[in-house]
């Protein structure tokens, strides 16, 4: 009982230990894989190395149309997309997913220069 | 004697996972308890057998949401043998300190989930509170707080910086000194009310419905498996935590004195980490059975392992701790207990359900 | 005697008395989760959730229950009217016990396994806490040679430096209608799920809510009253105020620093710190007058 008195009243005038969430953050630490993203799709060679490694099948790569795609609520954020990608494409991004209301995939398409209207990002 | 029966479960505020006891009570004391389980059955054995064996260690770390490093590490160390290899030292050293991270955090979640069972919320909340900073050093090192994809098949994903080593040594002092703030608590006058001569288990009586981890060592049984040396343990000094008292203290006791064995062998771990490879790569094929057993927070987890030559395992099968300490506890809850205990001799456990019914 | 609350003043109590439960109620879980490291819901999240719960369906085993919930509420706001008109102290202890046996009644009413543990332990919180209850009473009536709440405005000294030892009994009583630990066993939501509430559900939910905010406005006013200060009426409402948030900030320190005891630990304690502690004070009370009266 003396013991958790000092700790009742030692946290009555610390920090509060817990944040309101959506609007104050944490900033991610380093290294952290909180959602994987297509970050430098220029240097894709579309050699379906990282959607014959993910563990849950979530990547499809069209090599026909130079377009990737993740259905973000397959992938679990274990980076071996990242680490199996000869190109450095794929980045582990330390923000986790936004929480989302509609199964939504996530389509990265490599922009060819002499096009004359980009592909349409979805 | 109006005998009544009381469903506890599947769905009770101190149960974060489904499972049933049915009591049988006259007033408050309970005459009869029948376990139900079965409620979350996600037929991860027989996923094993479909996917490829790299991908199934993500599948062994979803078995359970509190220790996913004793999964991945049994798992791994199956397919080791299968193909006949060794993962490197520094691997193997790491592979011990995300397990005893793992066993830190774990222990300090029971204690608080002990605290919310017998109506102590904020025991709950500072124990948790302690335990987040756990996490966020598991955070540092792995990249994820729950789900750490550390294990690889021959050694670990990820290295360890020393910045990262000096990092956890901090973390360790810090929970070492919270443990010490929070001690005390445990001699507290209704704590003791809550837990001692509260779901009794002899030694003879674990020994009989065999009991596994810190549930058999609260009864005096000194049987830990890392004393058998796996991964780094065997360059480690400790002694299995045995305790003499037979109850639900006993079992609080047991645990509390393994956090602090725990962060004594993250430091001696620290200090003896050896440098080199984290990787042995392989190609060999996967022919034969392997048993691996590894001490998880919980007690002892069993993986059988059989490969026949192909690219697939042929079968995978997983007994977890849990699923070995329910007739431990049916025993204890067919003593006689108060309706108002049963929930702290569930507890006492540490029941993880979705870890039993994969 | 000389000193008598205004009839306006009372009207406007009895009305804001729930809403000081609730207020107080906020502020509990402020503090609460300050003490535990957290944030904390607003101040007024009681209000919202009484709100909320009356706007959702209500899905009632037993039309009984509906009647049990109405009575449990009805008497309670008479034994506040009571307290706040000045009324007999007897009158209105036995006007909560009654509500509590309603409240009990509902409880029993239900065939569920949780509810029916839920409404004996109501009955052995009960038997914990009435006796220290009516004794408190009775030694306030021996002080002040009536039950009548504004008696205790004509005496010549505070009750609390007569009789301070009841008070500290009247603690027991207080952890135990206000839900706290050691004694939170009939509701206790890690063994039994809320007991005696389990099978209410939408506005009736509701109406035990509000009546938690009475019992709390009922049991604090009591208590408070042994902090009156006679003739000097601002000095009285401050006294007995700070006094009210004073107990129920060691209620939730206690709250804080102790885990839930067993229904007979419970009986034991109170048994044995309540009641000795109420005739303790009171033989010593009457070998002073004794003492007195002889020299």
């Amino acid at each position: 009982m003396p013991g958790m008195l000092k700790i009742i009243f030692g946290n009555l005038f610390k920090k509060r230990a817990t944040r309101l969430y959506p609007f104050e953050k944490r900033a991610p630490f380093e290294n952290a894989r909180g959602s994987m993203d297509f970050a430098h799709m220029e240097n894709c060679i579309f050699c379906n190395l990282c959607a014959k490694n993910c563990p849950p099948k979530a990547i499809t790569v069209d090599r026909a149309n130079k377009r990737n795609a993740l259905d973000p609520l397959r992938c679990i954020q274990c980076g071996v997309c990242a680490e199996a990608c000869p190109k450095k494409v794929i980045e582990m991004r330390g923000q986790y997913n936004e929480p989302c209301y509609a199964k939504r995939t996530h389509v990265a398409a490599q922009v060819v220069k002499c096009a004359q209207t980009p592909p349409e990002q979805k | 004697m109006v005998k009544s029966t009381i469903t506890f479960g599947p769905q009770h505020p101190v149960f974060p996972e489904p499972i049933q006891f049915i009591l049988k009570v006259v007033d408050e004391k309970v005459v009869l308890a029948e376990p139900q389980i079965g409620y979350v059955h996600r037929g991860i054995e027989k996923a094993f057998e479909l996917n490829d064996p790299k991908d199934n260690i993500f599948l062994a770390e979803r078995i359970c949401g509190i220790c996913p490093a004793p999964h991945t590490t049994a798992y791994v160390r199956g397919v080791e043998s299968l193909m006949g290899i060794e993962a490197p030292p520094r691997a193997k050293y790491i592979r011990t300190i995300m397990n005893e991270l793992n066993r830190i955090h774990s222990h300090i979640l029971w204690a608080g989930l002990l605290g919310d069972a017998i109506g102590f919320e904020s025991y709950f909340m500072q124990t948790w509170n302690y335990r987040e900073k756990v996490l966020d050093a598991i955070e540092k090192i792995s990249g994820h707080r729950v789900t750490y994809a550390m294990n690889a098949i021959g050694g670990v994903r990820r290295d360890m910086t020393n910045e990262q080593l000096r990092g956890l040594e901090k973390t360790m002092d810090y929970v070492e000194s919270s443990l010490e703030n929070i001690e005390d608590v445990m001699k507290d006058y209704t704590i003791k009310k809550r837990t001692q001569g509260i779901g009794i288990l002899t030694e003879e009586e674990a020994r009989r419905d065999g009991a596994v981890g810190p549930t058999a060592r609260a009864s005096g049984i000194s049987q830990d498996l890392r004393t058998s040396g796996y991964d780094a343990y065997g360059d480690l000094k400790f002694e299995p935590v045995v305790v003499n008292n037979c109850d639900s203290y006993g079992r609080f006791a047991v645990r509390w004195q393994e956090l602090k064995q725990s962060i004594d062998l993250i430091r001696q771990c620290i200090v003896k980490m050896p440098s080199g490879e984290i990787l042995t790569k392989s190609n060999n094929p996967m022919n034969g059975e392997a048993i691996s057993r590894v001490e998880a927070p919980r007690g002892e987890l069993f993986y059988y392992i059989k490969g026949n030559g192909s690219k697939k395992l042929e079968r995978v099968k997983v007994r977890t701790p849990t699923f070995a300490n329910i007739i431990p506890t049916v025993t204890m809850l067919s003593k006689g207990c108060q309706v108002a205990d049963v929930s702290v001799i569930v507890l006492s456990m540490d029941p993880c359900i979705s870890c039993t019914e994969r | 005697m000389n000193f008598q609350p205004s009839i306006l003043f009372s009207i406007l109590l009895s009305i804001a008395a729930p809403f000081i439960g609730m207020l107080i109620l906020g502020f509990d879980r402020k503090i609460t989760a300050r003490m535990q490291n957290r944030v904390g819901p607003p101040i007024l999240q009681p209000f919202y959730d009484v709100v909320k719960l009356f706007g959702k369906s209500e899905l009632m085993v037993k039309k009984a229950q509906i009647l049990f919930a109405l009575m449990f509420v009805g008497t309670l706001l008479l034994s506040t009217v009571l307290l706040c008109f000045g009324g007999d102290l007897l009158v209105i202890f036995f006007l909560i016990s009654t509500g509590m046996i309603f409240y009990t009644l509902g409880a029993y009413s239900v065939k569920s396994g949780f509810s029916f543990i839920g409404g004996n332990r109501e009955l052995y919180q009960m038997l914990a806490y009435e006796p220290i209850f009516m004794l408190t009473v009775f030694s306030v009536g021996l002080i002040t040679k009536s039950f009548r709440v504004d008696q205790i405005f004509g005496l010549e000294v505070p009750l609390v430096a007569i009789i301070p030892l009841p008070l500290v009994s009247m603690m027991i009583v207080f952890l135990i209608k206000m839900q706290k630990s050691p004694f939170d066993i009939s509701t206790a939501h890690t063994e039994i799920i809320s007991g005696p509430m389990i099978e209410y559900s939408g506005g009736y939910l509701a109406l035990l809510k509000i009546a938690h905010w009475y019992e709390i406005f009922l049991v604090i006013g009591i208590m408070s009253l042994f902090f009156v200060v006679p003739g000097n009426p601002v000095l009285t409402v401050v006294s007995m105020a700070a006094a009210g948030l004073a107990i129920y900030f060691v209620s939730i320190i206690i709250d804080n620093v102790t885990a839930r005891v067993h229904w007979n630990t419970m009986l034991r304690l109170s048994a044995a710190i309540g009641i000795t502690l109420i005739v303790v004070n009171v033989a010593i009370v009457y070998i002073v007058a004794y003492i007195a009266g002889g020299a």
